[in-house]
């Protein structure tokens, strides 16, 4: 494009001016859209260090961090950088921590619902219902395994609940380890099996077999007397150990460059370990955390270094599993309904105009209709786990249908038509072609709104939870408490071990747990969309 | 009934042209006549299928206009005509298959077996248990290679002898023996003919009467599409198949009776395969078969 | 199989399924439809709760007024002083309606145009690989929980700004700030979504004329894409209205009408106001027992805050369906 004497005006860049104007707006959206995410991470880094109280160690202390655990792993990650064994770093430590934080959620459910209570459901619901599965066809009576696997179950958990007094008496007679091997172990165990027959998947045979394993060698160390009761580890290794060995297995089968990948655990680990040891061994204190294991098992206190979230945690794990059995089978079917079966009628419009809206109301109004429907006229009472639970499910209702009609909408039309054209009938297509594909979508956006719900506050004052909740619920009509409410609670004080301390903690635990929910919720759908 | 039955063998030619699946560009009457005298059927007269005055709608616009058609019972009959022909449309209605679709509207009948389909006291679902489909693009379920096949036997309640309809199934759509010893992998990991094989094997497990075909192998290499094409032939010696193609030579190759849809939905030739292409009575359909016109 | 002959007889085909199957397919019908028809009967449980309460309410506090339900009902819409707890009551909406404006309008000075401008540079300046990252990003804001952003608000953006403003504990000014942050995913989203809409087309025509990318993206795009832009603004409107923890924790319960007087019109931001979502779970939290007017008054506050919000989130449905149309 050179030109030897003559100046064309459209020869080089534009003028100046329009560049420049160009670039500055350029940089100003990318600074608009980057603003917010700014000050969020600002923000968090702030919470973060009061939380940990990092900025009041001791440089030694740094020192030792340093050299512990930064500087290896630092090395190792510049060692793996670019390989595919950084790939396997980062799903085996998040895989693992997931793992952690599903057994964790293990321990706390488990709390709530005592062994016995689960094996009486568990042995009146369950079994006759995969037993009506498995045979229900079978039977000349009966027209299809589905009526029967409805009937078996509804049955059994109504006997279940009638006779839950002697019935669990009985189950008391057992260990609550071999109960735990029996009703939820091998169940676990032989499920995932089951479900992953025809992949070939080494992984999930190993996995099974690590979980009923260790199970019987817990129970075994309680027999012996060297575990106490060991209801909450065997739980958690049901809970951890599952997924932890499909993803180290996964993460060994991607070959041998890739397996260096799973040092990043011992890494992280060792470097923890060998902070604490010679800290310890140097007579430098660790960092005053906030953050400590106390603060998960002790309950709110009038003074700071006491206060802890056991009662909340508790309080709001009890809230998903009402959430979840109640709004996720009636999110599903709706979502089911408007897609396959909807026919363009008013009535259909209705409901499809009406969801939208309903996705707009402010949650203080679901929390007033908690109130005067669910907690007055239905009579659960005011402030009750079971008030709660369902207040919130109905908020985060419409958003569990939105997500799985986008889930069910994403399934091909192609395999529906192949299955209409063999003759299955619309209940036959969903149930065989269409929800297991939807599937991982659905539980994704499950998953993602739970989360939603865990944060929510607003809804539980109004159905008038008490904010001064000092122990864990233990039934559906006991007081609700949730994490959220008690950071409520907690940061009217002004004194500022509480303002910057307590509250930085229980405001860094909830963000944690909800990362770990969308974290697994986006993993889910990855590893099971793959497939 | 059986005396409906009659066996009629078509002056033969036998030459390998079956198995040449090169798609000739110019193409002359005579090429495609030679096609399509080289089938030997046996053949039965019995009308099977009747359409009396069909018109399909979709919204406003009409897709098919007043057809009639008498499609025989084990034989193959071709519907061919440009895109956008209608076609598909009409093939779908058979077995209604376009109830799926919300604005779409039948007039007029389709007899199978002397029943009008569209009967009030005639369930889709039933229907298609006696009427199969086989897609453009083959459609496998992402299941294991067994469970597509037995998925027809499974929602239908065919549930004894289940294995050996399922073998039985494949390797009549000649399947078997290349994938002998993996019907536990995925149908989706096999090569877009063998999907397809496999979805002609799933449709007809379940021993239809009919099978359906939308231009089954036209996503399909020369070599996977010879393969279908074989199978085809096979296959109409036990089911009257139905199918759409855009390719006339295979039309010629495969088809007994052919019938010619031009555009608007119009059906303008219907007859014996051999008719059409030797000596067609309308000048559009000659236009449209040696390539003067769609 | 092969065993089957095809006889062909008429009658020997099944034109139905078994009844039995037949029915149990529609029994599992009834049973989804009655799932979905549950999100009505949702909708229609919170209108019913918030109109008959709301009446009774009204009706308690015309006793107080000792005038008509006509006279309650206008000395809440019109009223200007909001006291409901100590005698004697007050329950007017208006100074409530004014924290809830002062706190949106301030909220959407900081929403609007961060949104847009994400919105602007995700449509047409950011490469895939940035997108792939800022769009998630931008969509985390909206999942924090809201009692943290008035944790932030309270504990670190009020001692901060306090530094440069005259602040009370209690203000508006950060509640709005976080709030505004909390929404810009609302705005972003939608109206990336519009500009993202606007067909290829019209920026190659707009080039073609010699135009510089700026020129396109705000005098081609931005304006082919307003309604969705204006229908984002007022969702973020709606969703800022019905925002309760922020407000509650970060802007304090003191219920004051609005200074309309223009020099002074920052000092609205500096000061406690309460909003009426706020003065919900003020009267949620003061009442346990149940019973008094402060009690009902909650629906009264809940009627109009979902009026409100119902009526803009269907004015933006509506402009949203407009301009889907457009194209």
């Amino acid at each position: 494009m050179g030109t030897k004497t003559q100046e064309h005006e459209w020869v080089g860049r534009s003028n100046a001016l329009t560049k420049l104007r160009g670039g500055a707006f350029k940089y100003a959206c990318l600074g608009t859209a980057l603003f917010g995410i700014v000050t969020l991470l600002v923000l968090l880094a702030y919470v973060t260090l009061d939380a940990i109280e990092l900025q009041e160690a001791e440089p030694i202390w740094f020192a030792i961090l340093g050299v512990t655990f930064v500087l290896p792993v630092a090395l190792f990650g510049w060692y793996v950088w670019g390989t595919p064994a950084a790939d396997v770093a980062k799903t085996s430590v998040g895989g693992v921590l997931l793992a952690a934080g599903l057994g964790g959620f293990f321990i706390v459910a488990f709390t709530i619902i005592t062994p016995h209570v689960w094996a009486a459901y568990v042995v009146f619901a369950v079994f006759p219902a995969i037993a009506a599965v498995r045979y229900g066809d079978r039977l000349p009576a009966i027209d299809g395994s589905g009526p029967a696997v409805m009937a078996t179950v509804t049955l059994g958990a109504i006997v279940a609940t009638v006779f839950l007094e002697p019935i669990t008496a009985i189950f008391a007679m057992a260990k609550p380890w071999l109960l735990y091997l029996l009703t939820l172990a091998i169940p676990t165990a032989t499920a995932l099996i089951w479900w992953s027959r025809t992949r070939e998947d080494r992984a999930a045979t190993i996995a099974a077999a690590a979980t009923v394993g260790g199970t019987i060698a817990l129970g075994l160390l309680v027999e012996v007397g060297v575990l106490e009761t060991g209801g909450a580890p065997i739980v958690f290794l049901i809970g951890f150990v599952l997924p932890a060995t499909i993803v180290l297995a996964h993460g060994y089968r991607r070959g041998p460059e890739a397996r260096a990948g799973l040092l990043a655990l011992p890494t992280l680990v060792g470097g923890v370990v060998a902070l604490v040891a010679v800290a310890w061994a140097q007579g430098v204190p660790m960092p005053n955390s906030w953050i400590r294991p106390e603060f998960y098992l002790e309950g709110p206190s009038r003074t700071p270094e006491n206060a802890g979230l056991y009662p909340p945690i508790v309080g709001s794990v009890f809230m998903l599993i009402v959430m979840v059995v109640a709004v996720f089978p009636l999110g599903v079917g709706a979502a089911i309904y408007l897609e396959e079966y909807a026919p363009n009628n008013r009535l259909t419009r209705l409901i499809r105009i009406n969801l939208t809206n309903l996705a707009g109301v402010p949650s203080v109004v679901y929390g007033l209709l908690g109130l005067a429907i669910i907690a007055r006229h239905f009579g659960l009472g005011r402030g009750t786990v079971i008030t709660a639970g369902l207040t919130v499910g109905l908020l985060v209702l419409p958003i569990v249908i939105i997500a799985s009609q986008e889930a069910i909408r994403s399934v091909p039309d192609s395999v529906r038509e192949a299955s209409y054209g063999m003759g299955a009938s619309r209940w036959q297509t969903t149930r065989e072609v269409v929800l297991p594909e939807a599937f991982p979508g659905i539980l994704t956006g499950t998953i993602l709104a739970l989360g939603r719900a865990i944060g929510e506050t607003a809804p539980l004052i109004m159905i008038g939870a008490s904010t001064s909740v000092s122990s864990a619920p233990t039934e559906l009509f006991g007081n609700a408490t949730a994490m959220p409410l008690q950071i409520f609670s907690w940061q009217s004080r002004v004194q500022p071990d509480f303002r910057y301390g307590v509250v930085a903690a229980g405001v860094i635990t909830l963000l944690v747990i909800l990362l770990g929910m969308n974290a697994a919720a986006i993993i889910l759908r990855n590893r099971l969309e793959k497939r | 009934m059986s005396d409906n039955h009659q066996t009629t063998t078509d002056a033969q030619t036998p030459t390998g042209d079956d198995s040449d699946p090169i798609v000739n560009v110019s193409r002359s009457l005579e090429d495609l006549s030679k096609e399509a005298t080289t089938r030997t059927t046996s053949r039965s007269d019995r009308t099977l299928i009747e359409t009396r005055d069909l018109d399909v709608y979709y919204g406003d616009e009409r897709a098919i206009s007043s057809v009639d058609v008498e499609i025989p019972e084990r034989q193959v009959t071709a519907l061919i005509g440009p895109s956008g022909c209608g076609k598909s449309t009409f093939l779908r209605c058979i077995n209604r298959m376009n109830d799926r679709i919300d604005v779409c509207r039948v007039e007029g009948q389709v007899e199978f077996d002397g029943k009008n389909v569209y009967d009030e006291d005639v369930d889709p679902v039933a229907l298609r248990r006696e009427i199969g489909i086989v897609f453009q693009q083959p459609n496998p379920f992402p299941k294991s290679i067994y469970d597509n096949v037995a998925f027809g036997l499974r929602v239908q309640g065919l549930d004894d002898e289940v294995d050996e309809r399922v073998h039985r199934a494949l390797e009549r759509a000649a399947l078997l023996e290349e994938i002998e010893g993996r019907l536990d992998e995925s149908g989706l990991e096999l090569s877009g003919g063998q999907q397809q094989r496999l979805c002609i094997a799933r449709a007809i497990a379940t021993d239809p009467d009919v099978i359906l075909m939308d231009e089954p192998a036209s996503a399909l290499d020369p070599i996977a599409t010879s393969r279908i094409e074989d199978l085809i032939d096979e296959l109409s010696e036990e089911y009257t198949v139905v199918i759409v193609t855009h390719n006339m030579q295979q039309a010629a190759r495969i088809s007994d009776k052919t019938a010619v849809f031009l555009t608007g939905g119009e059906l303008v030739e219907f007859d014996d395969t051999d008719k059409i292409f030797e000596n067609p009575e309308h000048q559009r359909v000659e236009d449209y078969i040696t390539g003067k016109f769609g | 199989m092969e065993g089957i002959p095809m006889s062909g007889d008429v009658s020997q085909r099944e034109w139905q399924r078994p009844e039995a199957k037949v029915r149990k397919e529609r029994i599992y019908e009834y049973v989804l439809l009655g799932c979905a028809t549950l999100t009505v009967a949702i909708t229609i449980g919170i209108i019913f709760t918030l109109f008959s309460d709301a009446v009774y309410f009204f009706q308690e506090y015309a006793g107080l007024l000792e005038g008509s339900t006509a006279d309650a009902v206008r000395e809440f819409v019109a009223g200007k002083e909001w006291v409901p707890t100590i005698e004697p009551y007050s329950y007017g909406l208006l100074p409530l309606l004014s924290g809830t404006i002062v706190i949106t309008v301030a909220a959407a000075a900081v929403a609007l145009p961060c949104g847009l401008g994400a919105a602007i540079y995700l449509s047409e300046y950011a490469r895939p690989t940035t997108r792939a990252y800022l769009k998630p990003a931008l969509e985390v804001l909206a999942g924090v929980p809201t009692i943290v952003y008035g944790y932030f608000a309270l504990a670190y953006v009020t001692p901060f700004l306090d530094r440069f403003l005259d602040l009370s504990t209690f203000n508006a000014l950060s509640a709005s700030i976080m709030m505004g942050i909390m929404i810009i995913p609302m705005v972003s989203s939608i109206s990336e979504d519009a500009m993202s809409a606007v067909p290829d087309s019209l920026r190659a025509a707009g080039y073609g004329l010699g135009a510089t990318k700026f020129d396109v993206s705000t005098r081609v795009v931005v304006p082919a894409a307003f309604s969705g832009i204006v229908s984002s603004f007022i969702l973020a409107f709606s969703r800022a209205i019905g925002e309760t923890m922020i407000v509650t924790v970060a802007a304090g319960q003191n219920p004051k009408m609005l200074i309309l007087d223009p020099t002074r019109l920052d000092e609205n931001l500096y000061d406690s106001v309460q909003t009426i979502t706020s003065a919900m779970v003020q009267a949620a939290g003061s009442d346990t027992a149940g019973g008094t007017p402060v009690f009902w008054s909650m629906f009264a506050l809940g009627l109009a805050l979902f009026v409100v919000t119902f009526v803009m989130n269907v004015i933006a449905d509506v402009i949203q369906r407009r301009y889907r149309e457009a194209y």
